[in-house]
């Protein structure tokens, strides 16, 4: 019997999961590897516990009870899947050996002393919030910026927009953050200071709207690219020739169709939404996977690299771009009925 | 007024998009104006303020100042010290050494309890130092000298030692000895999200790398004798905030969002500003038992070390290759080494008073040797040994084989490997510019914490930056005696038996012999110039005008209670 995956955008969906599969072994290696490559890791569970007063008999206790004297292909097999377990006779603690990824085990934190997981249960709710938050920012003010200066191309309104426009793609992330803080925090007062651990509307939107420069300069450009495209065809003209209201040509006939690539783009972009966040949420403090991540690679005080929690986030960065990768291309095929994937002639 | 067109034509027609923005701007801007207010409201809480957070809350999983501060706070220690570094009581109203030195017996208070509500006890005496013994505990090579301790009766423990230790007797002052709660001890989740101790605060909360939460012990009625207020404390809690971005931190502070900093950096334009607010408290910097200093890679003078190292072991021009000859009784480093000549003439070449300048904004006092100034046994003839004198370090530069040094030409290359901590780059920058004067140059290198300890770890540098925080000559063992050869915390990669000798009588019981060990080594660290000296650093914590009766302890922030604190606001 041969196996034949489901047609249309249900086989599309099963076809890119199943890839999915592969794609994280891969990475899972890799992400792996980076432990061993970049130093002794019992060195780095000490430095990360603030000891400075190192000897070869404490580094050979925390070798065995991280299970780090084991061959490396042995530790990969325990981090993927929790097997062999904690060895007691060998000095292992099983508190600190991984029960395995595949069991949705990440890892322990040597320096938070807690399981990976329940770090990244706390962060991943505020990293969502600020993405999406900036995408929906992204989303608003690309549209009807590139709207207006489709609409009004080559007058002073349309220089200004795009020349910001420009502006928007070109600063950096880092610095833009600072400057936010220094201008509106700091000069005009207008938002409070960025503290780590307040996350309500007040503290959200600085760092959203920064996140989302990037985006909405990209978003703007590319609506008013293809609005422009679009208000040159046929189809328009007739619309316009009918007597339907500007309006109505615009947002349902024009806009509608623009919406198309615009969409693909700002879904695919997605995933550096999130890259972006890393930056912000350091530079404003919010307490998401971003700043866990950069925390764990010694930039807050502890000097050592806490290397599950790197691991462990570097994965569901991974995680998340793949899942908005697979979102973009469904809402693609949504929007334009013309697309059909899995669907040959 | 706004106008929707209902033209055709659409360049003059739409204006709704526009009108969405601006109202959407006009109802952010209205919320931000309506919402801005006053920063959190502080009653009687005092709210402080560092750049990075503890890693453990659990005295015998950590050695991290940040964490040190925390449990001074909620944890007691047996006893502690006074204002000029005396011991007195805290939880054991006095105390016995006797079989010279080989049992310390504690008598301890009758009124003590844990937070949970356990009682203080002999019990939890023996629990805490059996902790602190544990292969996993990182107090376990401290107190090494311990053999065991026993239970004599409910208030009374035994301590036995393995031999005398003045070092560890010490220790009972540290907040690292401080007594863990037998039952809060067990649960897996304590210093993580389980607190305990005996202390004048209790932690409700602790948010990692965001903020803690301490509130008042209103049974504590056993603080130390150098507080006027032996307890409870005045204040009702205490938050520790951690914001690693200075720009935002120093706000908060200047705005009055919190009322202390700890742990910041003395750049210039901060101390200017720290000096003009009149918000701010006058004194804000604070002696302090802590150096900085430049530690060179010595190589090490004993034959069992040097068969040990790996055949690829780094080298540096800096390595001595000739152990210390004896004459007339005194054993002197031998001064036809090589490595010994240059590693003299880059302290002779180095001008004291401008590295303090603009390293530490002149912050701190010169340091001149292993020991700071404040320690016991403190020897003050290490000041004169080397004085800037470019002449004499090209002489010596000659000597070893590279004459004719001059900022035009230079005759010898050195690496130096800094982390990126400010002052220490500036160290490295104010010394490369100093030492090309002799015709050295020096390669400054900003790295990572784990990518020196590696370089070292292979004899991969010439010479790195280093500090430490010390309350006493015991450090001597730490840092340069033999056995504790490198990564850590030895960074010299230096060692001889005479030497470890002297170090050894250090732990002498006899205080006359112990005294005459501490000055003799060191005189024998600087005879060998194993490393440069740089500054006694101060401790640096800007405090508000509104906080009263804050006093600094000379071990700083680890030692303190705030049990005479309050706010007037």
């Amino acid at each position: 019997m041969q196996f034949r995956f489901p047609g249309g955008m249900y086989g599309f969906i099963l076809k890119r999961l199943l890839l999915l599969i592969p794609i994280f072994f891969v990475v899972s290696i890799v992400i792996f590897l980076l432990l061993p490559i970049t130093g002794d890791p019992a060195r780095q569970v000490l430095s990360g516990q603030g000891r400075q007063d190192v000897t070869p008999e404490l580094l050979e206790n925390i070798r065995h009870q991280y299970g780090f004297q084991r061959p490396l292909y042995i530790q990969y097999l325990r981090y993927l899947t929790g097997y062999p377990p904690a060895d007691p006779a060998q000095g292992e603690n099983a508190l600190v050996i991984p029960k395995g990824l595949l069991r949705g085990d990440l890892g322990f934190s040597y320096k938070y002393q807690r399981p990976v997981s329940s770090l990244m249960l706390e962060a991943l709710p505020q990293t969502l919030l600020l993405t999406l938050t900036a995408f929906v920012i992204a989303l608003a003010i690309g549209l009807i910026i590139g709207v207006i200066s489709a609409l009004r191309r080559k007058t002073w309104v349309d220089y200004t927009f795009m020349g910001s426009a420009i502006f928007g793609v070109s600063i950096p992330f880092f610095w833009q953050g600072m400057m936010m803080i220094l201008i509106f925090v700091i000069w005009l007062r207008w938002f409070p200071i960025p503290t780590a651990g307040e996350h309500d509307l007040m503290y959200l939107i600085l760092p959203a709207f920064t996140l989302a420069t990037h985006e909405t300069a990209s978003l703007a450009r590319m609506t008013r690219s293809s609005m422009l495209d679009v208000l040159r065809q046929d189809y328009i003209r007739t619309a316009r020739a009918k007597g339907l209201r500007e309006r109505a040509v615009v947002y349902k006939h024009a806009l509608k169709n623009a919406f198309i690539p615009i969409a693909t783009l700002l879904f695919l972009r997605l995933p550096f939404l999130f890259g972006g966040t890393v930056i912000m949420e350091v530079v404003f403090s919010w307490p998401g996977m971003g700043r866990l991540l950069v925390s764990s690679m010694g930039v807050f005080g502890s000097p050592a690299k806490d290397w599950y929690v790197i691991q462990g986030g570097l994965l569901m960065f991974l995680i998340l771009a793949v899942f908005a990768n697979l979102f973009a291309d469904i809402m693609y095929a949504y929007l334009n009925p013309k697309i059909r994937y899995g669907e040959g002639r | 007024m706004i106008k929707i067109s209902t033209s055709r034509n659409a360049s003059r027609g739409i204006s709704t998009p526009l009108v969405i923005i601006v109202v959407l701007i006009v109802i952010v801007a209205a919320y931000v104006l309506i919402s801005r207010g006053e920063g959190p409201s502080a009653g009687n809480v005092l709210r402080m303020i560092q750049s990075s957070d503890a890693n453990s809350l659990d005295v015998d999983k950590t050695k991290m100042d940040q964490s040190m501060q925390i449990i001074a706070l909620t944890q007691d220690t047996l006893m502690t010290y006074d204002w000029d570094m005396n011991y007195i009581p805290l939880l054991a109203e006095n105390w016995k050494i006797g079989g010279n030195g080989l049992y310390i017996d504690w008598y301890l208070r009758h009124d003590v309890k844990f937070h949970c509500g356990e009682p203080f006890n002999a019990a939890a005496v023996v629990y805490s130092i059996k902790r602190a013994k544990s292969p996993w505990s990182v107090q376990s090579d401290t107190v090494r000298n311990i053999l065991d301790a026993e239970v004599l009766d409910e208030y009374t423990a035994r301590i036995h030692l393995v031999q005398w230790d003045r070092w560890l007797y010490d220790w009972f002052a540290e907040t690292s000895s401080s007594i863990v709660c037998p039952v809060c001890g067990e649960d897996p989740a304590y210093g993580v999200s389980k607190f305990c101790g005996t202390g004048p605060f209790k932690i409700t909360e602790w948010v990692r790398d965001t903020r803690t939460t301490l509130v008042r012990n209103d049974d504590y009625t056993w603080g130390p004798e150098i507080y006027q207020n032996r307890g409870p404390a005045y204040l009702d809690g205490i938050t520790i905030e951690v914001d690693a971005n200075n720009l935002t931190s120093e706000e908060k502070f200047f705005r009055g969002d919190v009322d202390l900093m700890i742990g910041i950096s003395p750049r210039p334009a901060l101390i200017e500003r720290l000096q003009t607010d009149p918000n701010v408290a006058e004194n804000f910097i604070y002696p302090r038992s802590s150096m900085a200093w430049v530690g060179f890679y010595v190589g090490t003078l004993s034959p069992e070390i040097q068969s040990s190292l790996p055949s690829d072991h780094g080298t540096s021009p800096l390595n001595d290759d000739k152990p210390w000859i004896q004459t007339d009784g005194v054993m002197t480093p031998d001064n036809a080494n090589k490595g010994l000549m240059i590693r003299k003439a880059l302290l002779y070449a180095t001008n004291m008073e401008d590295l303090l300048l603009y390293a530490w904004q002149d912050l701190g006092k010169i340091a001149y040797g292993p020991l700071t100034s404040v320690m016991w046994g403190y020897n003050n003839a290490v000041e004169n040994m080397y004085p800037y004198d470019l002449d004499m370090a090209k002489s010596l530069l000659a000597q070893a084989g590279y004459p004719g040094g001059s900022p035009t030409n230079f005759v010898l290359h050195l690496r130096f490997y800094t982390t990126s901590y400010d002052p220490y780059v500036k160290e490295g920058e104010t010394l490369k510019e100093q030492w090309k004067q002799i015709g050295v140059d020096l390669d400054v290198q900003v790295l990572a914490f784990d990518d020196i300890e590696s370089k070292i770890a292979k004899g991969d540098y010439d010479m790195v930056v280093g500090g430490y925080t010390w309350p006493n000559a015991d450090m001597l063992w730490w840092y340069w005696h033999t056995t504790r050869v490198p990564p850590s915390p030895n960074r010299y990669w230096w060692g001889n038996a005479y030497t470890d000798a002297v170090i050894d009588n250090t732990f002498s019981f006899s205080d006359a012999v112990a005294f005459k060990a501490i000055q003799e080594s060191q005189m024998q660290i600087m005879e060998d110039a194993c490393y440069l000296p740089i500054v006694e650093r101060p401790f640096l914590m800007p405090i508000r005008v509104d906080v009263k009766g804050l006093r600094v302890h000379p071990m700083s922030n680890f030692m303190w209670k705030q049990l005479d604190t309050y706010l007037e606001r």
